[in-house]
């Protein structure tokens, strides 16, 4: 498996400094704009460089998925001796840590300009004061959750398709097909179970004494928490154990090359 | 003697397409079979199916005991009919590529066989032409201490000169303890290679035998066969 994310990341090295010398030089332009655009205008567009950024770095490992599936690197790819789980755990590792890449230079820029404005220290300070350990471990977790979730699911719908469908072009668009009809359906549980099963646990994110000072000052009776519904929590956990199983299985077994 | 490859009864069928239908053979340890037979026959379909990147509908196919998985994959050395190999690779990529994933892959071998070949470590995949690119796969797949060799199509769009290298760079690489597949239509170019011959023809094997033994008993060579086989 080390050996797939060593390729993938040394085929594609080019490309990653492409777009990590584009994030530099879209912040440098950015910087030439200090003092003629409000600081706050010049943080949002580095914000939004960043977020570009992990979209190209997305929609990019889905192609290259692609491409092992339907192109002729499926030959190479597909006759070594690898299991599907490895295969597939070489992937999401290796988006994983181009999406890191990218992100820690991307934020570093939008971090910086944060710092440029003014009372950053102060709001730093409050919210270094105000968050709980619980809340930026829960949120750091989460956020890398739906990212591996997201793309799971995609390379599920991707490989169901093209297991069902020879074709290179309805097989794509079988694809999105299989995406939406999931969505939809796994929406419809997810609802469902809410319904049926309303237990759930909170999560404090706000420190106990931030919360008091927040209902003191805004006068609201709002819970410091964050509620989490227990099975709906478990049915995502199964679902994305489940698409990663099941493409495993067929990226094994069950690919017609 | 050992069987490394025994096909029976196998079907594969592409909606209402058939590839192959209730296909037989065996391969045994140390013997190059040529698997002959016009375009659309069958050839690649049964190479892929033994290469575990296509699926049989029926039947069944073991390689050294084993379906299809990753453990025959790992004693299987395929050459498919196509340029399989990253556009950003170099010849020594590929090198590097082949040693990292496969246990049985020889550099020194695969060093060696690039001289004979003609070829330059740092020259890039993309700027190789087709016959360069069908030696180097070949040098890649040779490399190999496979038990098994399936070679789909390795004279196709190859020059005269370079099908005479391609043959004697197989035949002096070629070891006793492994069996090996040949698919081809260029029979001519190739027929002293073969220790037995198969003859495919939509999907079934129409006539099969030892080269040798086939050419005494018809009198004719094996190229002329085929011509009689499929005309």
């Amino acid at each position: 498996m080390w050996n797939l994310i060593k390729y993938e990341l040394k085929g594609y090295y080019k490309e990653l400094a492409i777009l990590v010398c584009s994030i530099i030089f879209c912040n440098l332009l950015l910087f030439t704009r200090i003092n003629i655009w409000p600081i706050q205008v010049i943080t949002m567009g580095s914000f939004l460089v960043a977020f570009a950024s992990t979209i190209i770095i997305f929609i990019w490992n889905i192609s290259l998925y692609n491409r092992d599936l339907y192109g002729n690197t499926g030959y190479l790819l597909f006759t070594l001796p690898q299991k599907g789980y490895s295969i597939l755990t070489s992937k999401i590792l290796t988006s994983f840590i181009q999406m890191t890449v990218v992100n820690i230079i991307a934020c570093s820029f939008t971090i910086f300009n944060l710092s440029r404005i003014n009372d950053f220290d102060k709001i730093f300070q409050m919210a270094k004061e105000s968050l709980s350990a619980q809340a930026v471990i829960l949120g750091t977790f989460s956020t890398l959750y739906q990212y591996i979730y997201l793309l799971i699911f995609i390379y599920f719908c991707i490989t169901i398709s093209r297991v069902a469908i020879r074709n290179k072009k309805i097989g794509k668009f079988g694809a999105f097909v299989s995406f939406v009809i999931i969505s939809v359906i796994l929406g419809k549980l997810n609802m469902w179970i809410l319904s049926l099963f309303p237990q759930s646990i909170k999560v404090n994110v706000l420190t106990p004494q931030s919360f008091l000072q927040l209902n003191q000052y805004a006068n609201v009776t709002a819970s410091p928490a964050i509620s989490f519904n227990i099975a709906y929590c478990i049915f995502d956990f199964i679902t994305l154990a489940a698409f990663f199983l099941i493409t495993s299985y067929l990226l094994e077994h069950k690919m017609d090359i | 003697m050992d069987s490394v490859l025994k096909v029976s009864n196998l079907t594969k069928t592409y909606f209402k397409k058939s590839a192959l239908s209730g296909f037989d053979l065996e391969v045994n340890k140390g013997k190059i079979v040529g698997l002959l037979g016009p375009n659309g026959s069958g050839k690649t379909t049964l190479l892929k199916i033994a290469g575990g990147i296509l699926k049989e509908s029926s039947g069944e196919i073991l390689i050294d005991g084993k379906a299809p998985g990753v453990y025959t994959k790992s004693i299987v050395s395929y050459l498919p009919d196509l340029n399989y190999l990253h556009k950003w690779m170099k010849i020594n990529d590929a090198i590097e590529y082949f040693k990292d994933f496969y246990s049985d892959f020889d550099v020194d071998k695969a060093k060696d066989l690039l001289i004979f070949m003609g070829l330059e470590e740092n020259l890039k995949v993309t700027s190789l032409s087709k016959g360069m690119l069908e030696k180097l796969n070949l040098t890649l797949v040779l490399s190999r201490k496979a038990k098994l060799y399936l070679l789909d199509e390795p004279l196709g769009g190859v020059d005269p000169t370079s099908r005479e290298k391609i043959i004697d760079a197989i035949l002096k690489n070629y070891s006793e303890d492994s069996s090996m597949i040949v698919t081809t239509h260029l029979v001519n170019d190739i027929e002293r290679l073969f220790d037995e011959v198969a003859f495919i023809s939509e999907g079934k094997i129409a006539l099969s035998g030892n080269a040798e033994e086939l050419r005494r008993e018809k009198c004719m060579s094996i190229d002329e066969l085929y011509r009689e086989v499929f005309k």
